[in-house]
């Protein structure tokens, strides 16, 4: 597997798009924590949002142990999306330059290639935990009042969601990816997919006329999206889930089965 | 024996590409895959190299099965040379070395080999044709392979190209290597290969040696302004097997050591002068077309 993993990152070092997708998406993960606390003491100080004491963004503890996890694993979950870019651009030029047919002559199976992807997929997922738990101990040990090893523990396992969450969101893509085989299409629709057609009917299915949030819930992105809720509505109307439901992890890990043996069985089954 | 083929069979729908194929492979051979666009010789070598999957029939590399593992020992292009366009030729090897678990020092003497070491630093996607076909074949020769497999290796390519790959295939052959090589190019087949098969539409419908199909004598045409005299003179000549008359021209069949100059000398003596005399070359060609021809759609 260690091998397989060289040969991707061999295979990715050279490409632009590669430094062009991840200098953007450090740049982003870095400079969030910092620009949104910029914002809040910009809202605090302009008097933005009144004299209300629940729109006081200064009691917020937005970067305090032990919300901290929680609001920087949603916050970074928004720009995972830079990164799935970089597993459909990755996979969908192996079908255009053929060189997926040419790993397979020159020696690897189609299940070697498979695991190939999917080593880089475990990885980039393992990067993205161990930079949210770098950064979260450096901006919560620079903001939060308190620093106790318990309060600093406490909410962790949000971590450990982020990077579920940035693995099952790889895995719809490369999923996608096996799928189309064309880079263009394959974003187009799973930007479209992601923004605009599943928001609607899920909508539609949580919606009062329907009111059915299970089914909604287990529609593909949304199932992903659900491992970590949205935390900031409890500053503001008191109730939020702030805890990983073994409900949402069980519909994300029932999907994340299917890309995963769906885009082996894709692999296997086609011709190259 | 190197492969070995057993009622390999593809259907793509309805459409029957390969059928039932049987065919073996020995080792030191230079095997010509010959057959028109689209008779199944590339989905053959795609079943071959575990690119396509096969409707039915096995096959056997060096009697030891077709895993992706006994494809590390195998050096094969497939249609055109296929690398990662940004990367430089030493990079994309290099991923080919870590695919066939390669050592890199392997990379500089086949790049010499092909004469590409000077532009290993270069980015493949300026690489010209000729260049990209040359890497390629430094690509399949990086595992010191024992055999490899060349499809079209010349398609596309300039005459200056032409002679260049030519003459890296006739050097490796040399060298003793196993080599299959699909073509349609039927001249190049003759001047390499030792055998040949003929697919057509899917089928095997001819399979033998290149020095025994070609081999077999001279033929040549004479013709002067007495061919009843020239045929009765020409019946003294020893070597001659055979005399046709085809009309104005006499064809001659032959062993393989008769020379026209022996015939001209031969018949001159006896006071005939000829108004025409031409060596045929039968090449693989006419033959191929024979086969094909003989066949019915």
């Amino acid at each position: 597997m260690f091998n397989l993993l060289q040969i991707e990152l061999a295979k990715l070092w050279p490409a632009k798009y590669f430094r062009i997708l991840t200098a953007l998406w450090l740049i982003a993960f870095i400079s969030i924590p910092f620009a949104t606390n910029s914002l809040l003491d910009w809202i605090q100080a302009n008097n933005i949002l009144g004299q209300n004491p629940i729109f006081d963004p200064s009691i917020w503890p937005i970067f305090d142990f032990e919300d901290i996890w929680q609001n920087l694993a949603y916050i970074y979950k928004m720009i995972t999306i830079f990164m799935t870019f970089i597993i459909i651009i990755s996979v969908t030029n192996e079908y255009d330059y053929k060189t997926i047919r040419q790993n397979v002559i020159d020696g690897f199976s189609k299940k070697q290639f498979w695991l190939s992807k999917i080593s880089l997929i475990i990885c980039f997922s393992l990067l993205a935990g161990l930079m949210l738990l770098v950064l979260g101990l450096i901006v919560g040990y620079s903001l939060s009042p308190v620093v106790d090893a318990a309060f600093v523990m406490k909410n962790i396992e949000f971590v450990l969601a982020y990077i579920f969450q940035v693995f099952y969101l790889m895995m719809f893509a490369f999923f996608l990816s096996i799928l189309i085989k064309r880079a263009g299409i394959t974003i187009a629709i799973m930007v479209f997919w992601i923004y605009i057609i599943e928001p609607i009917i899920t909508g539609i299915v949580a919606g009062p006329l329907l009111d059915m949030p299970l089914i909604a819930n287990s529609f593909p992105v949304e199932a992903g999206w659900n491992l970590i809720h949205m935390p900031f509505k409890k500053y503001l109307l008191l109730q939020a889930q702030d805890f990983i439901s073994i409900q949402d992890i069980t519909i994300a890990i029932a999907w994340c089965s299917v890309f995963f043996w769906g885009s082996y069985a894709l692999l296997v089954k086609r011709d190259l | 024996m190197m492969l070995e083929i057993q009622n390999l069979t593809k259907n793509y729908g309805k459409l029957q590409a390969v059928k039932q194929l049987n065919l073996k492979i020995e080792q030191g051979s230079v095997f010509g895959l010959l057959g028109p666009n689209g008779s199944g010789k590339t989905t053959t070598l795609g079943m071959l190299l575990g690119v396509t999957n096969p409707t039915s029939g096995s096959f056997s590399w060096f009697g030891q099965g077709n895993s992706a593992d006994i494809r590390k020992n195998i050096g094969a292009i497939l249609e055109q040379p296929v690398f990662y366009p940004y990367m430089t030729g030493a990079q994309n090897l290099n991923i080919v070395c870590k695919i066939k678990r390669l050592s890199k020092d392997r990379i500089d003497p086949v790049l010499k080999q092909v004469g590409l070491l000077n532009r290993k630093n270069d980015k493949f996607s300026g690489y010209s044709l000729g260049m990209k076909q040359r890497l390629a074949i430094a690509s399949a020769l990086l595992c010191d392979p024992k055999v490899l497999i060349l499809d079209e290796p010349t398609n596309g390519l300039d005459p200056q190209g032409i002679a260049e790959i030519r003459q890296i295939i006739t050097d490796i052959a040399q060298s003793g290597k196993t080599i299959i090589l699909a073509s349609h190019l039927l001249d190049e087949v003759q001047k390499v290969c030792s055998h040949f098969c003929v697919l057509k539409k899917g089928e095997l419908i001819h399979q033998g040696e290149v020095k025994a199909d070609f081999d077999t004598g001279t033929n040549i045409e004479v013709a002067c302004d007495n061919n009843e005299k020239l045929k009765h003179v020409l019946k003294s000549k020893s070597g001659i097997n055979e005399i046709i008359d085809q009309g104005d021209i006499i064809l001659i069949k032959g062993d393989k050591s008769l020379s026209s100059k022996e015939i001209n000398e031969h018949v001159s003596t006896q006071g005939i002068v000829l108004d025409h005399l031409n060596t045929i070359n039968k090449t693989l060609e006419q033959r191929f077309l024979e086969i094909l021809g003989g066949e019915h759609v």
